[in-house]
């Protein structure tokens, strides 16, 4: 019994008698410092806690550049949060007025695959990426120095793919177009719409030409007729489908309407002379008589 | 306590009162006795002085009601008391207590005798371990022996009639699980 009891208070006696380790109250010191600086720079008002000066006469002067810091802060998160913000109001995309019916439009990849994958699907709107601020931080220091850990998330986290590639510049260009330039510019591009201008400026310069024939065709008589006639014909002839698909093709020229129309003009041009010999012994005044 | 000296630092209460706390002070007048109380709970030095280093962190968490402290001792060791014991419960104390046995052993003895009173310390320390809960704390926090028995129901929440007897229950259950050790 002497032994238990004796036992128990050599336990007893070493938990009381325990030395503390050097430097214990330094080390504690240090790290609410530590603490208490790292709280005064997030809200110095929120933290009355400071560090007491010997000299009390240098208060002031810590409150005087207490508030020029905190007012420097203050200008410039302004300065980092409102030119943004002014920036992006001053580049507001405008809308197109072009009809993008016809525009075949690609479905966007799921968003759940990466961060930036809208981006390139919609280049009206480009939203910056921000990247993950909101991470968590880590609870401890011995947590961050696990290495192992680190590396072994690092080895499980899921592989995304790879960021979009910047825009090259076939699309940069393309897009400058379809936001600065005249719409008509850009109808222009269709091979098929400029086909179908070329036809109709042709058809109404035909048109034109030949109402123009008629009244030539009174007064220069049957020739002129005749030559009109195949012109008509060619027009009248072709239903209008055909018409617009053969004249469709800028590259080849339509031997069989373009070559009967110059000989027409030629024609025109030619008949003129030839019925003015007979008209001049009408106009110019009678020569002098020898008699 | 020279290496305090350099700097201090003061608390200045919320509250309607100037009163200002020396933060340094305090530690310096408090950290050894909260150290061995964590110690008692852990047996582990780095683990106790973590413990200490906590307090002092809600310290600084509770500096606008500090003013409303009645008395900052019994507060402070009940921080730590509570403290020790969360901190006790991710790690496992008996890993440490054959470092501490040996270290509760003379060294000036045969080797024999060495090993032979270093498993006895080991013993005790293991049957403290097997103590129902209130009994050991009531012990742990009689060892320290800087605490009356007020403080120590203020600590634990009971009266000091139920200190005393949980006291006294707990060596007589010690010695006796010891004794019976000894004879099996």
């Amino acid at each position: 019994m002497k032994n238990s009891e004796e036992a128990i208070e050599r336990v007893l006696a070493g938990l009381r008698e325990v030395e503390t380790p050097d430097g214990m109250e330094r080390r504690i010191l240090d790290g609410l410092e530590g603490r208490a600086a790292q709280a005064r720079s997030g809200w110095r008002r929120s933290m009355p806690m400071r560090l007491v000066m010997p000299q009390g006469r240098f208060a002031a002067r810590e409150l005087g550049w207490g508030l020029i810091s905190g007012a420097a802060l203050a200008g410039v998160l302004f300065l980092a949060f409102a030119i943004p913000a002014m920036r992006k109001a001053g580049r507001a995309p405008v809308r197109s007025r072009i009809d993008m019916a016809g525009v075949k439009v690609v479905p966007m990849a799921p968003s759940g695959i990466g961060p930036g994958d809208g981006e390139r699907a919609s280049p009206g709107s480009r939203v910056p990426w921000r990247g993950t601020r909101d991470a968590p931080e880590t609870e401890s220091v011995r947590e961050a120095d696990s290495g192992d850990s680190v590396a072994l998330s690092e080895t499980r986290a899921a592989s995304f793919p790879a960021p979009p590639m910047p825009l090259t510049e076939q699309e940069r260009l393309l897009l400058r177009l379809l936001h600065k330039v005249d719409p008509v510019e850009i109808a222009m591009l269709d091979p098929r719409v400029r086909a179908m201008q070329d036809a109709e400026e042709k058809a109404e310069f035909q048109r034109f030409f030949g109402k123009q024939s008629l009244p030539a065709e009174v007064t220069t008589g049957q020739s002129a007729t005749e030559q009109a006639a195949p012109q008509q014909s060619t027009t009248e002839l072709v239903p209008p489908e055909q018409s617009t698909m053969e004249q469709a093709k800028p590259e080849e020229p339509a031997p069989e309407q373009s070559a009967p129309a110059q000989p027409a003009m030629e024609q025109l041009t030619l008949d003129q002379p030839t019925q003015e010999p007979s008209k001049p012994p009408n106009i110019a005044p009678d020569p002098p008589r020898n008699n | 306590m020279a290496s305090v000296e350099g700097c201090s630092l003061a608390l200045s209460s919320m509250e309607g009162s100037r009163a200002e706390i020396d933060l340094a002070e305090l530690v310096e007048t408090y950290s050894p006795v909260l150290f061995r109380i964590a110690h008692s709970v852990l047996r582990s030095r780095a683990e106790a002085e973590d413990a200490v280093q906590d307090v002092f962190v809600r310290v600084l968490e509770h500096r606008r009601t500090l003013a409303t402290v009645r008395d900052m001792r019994v507060w402070l060791i009940r921080i730590a008391w509570n403290l020790a014991l969360d901190r006790r419960r991710r790690i496992r104390p008996e890993q440490f207590d054959e470092g501490f046995a040996e270290g509760l052993v003379a060294k000036n003895l045969p080797v024999d005798q060495v090993l032979n009173e270093a498993r006895r310390m080991r013993a005790v320390l293991r049957e403290l371990e097997k103590l129902p809960r209130a009994e050991r704390d009531v012990l742990l926090l009689a060892a320290i022996e800087e605490l009356g028995t007020a403080e120590m129901a203020e600590v634990l929440g009971r009266s000091e009639s139920a200190v005393r007897a949980l006291l006294f229950r707990a060596r007589a259950r010690l010695r006796e699980r010891l004794e019976r050790g000894d004879a099996g």
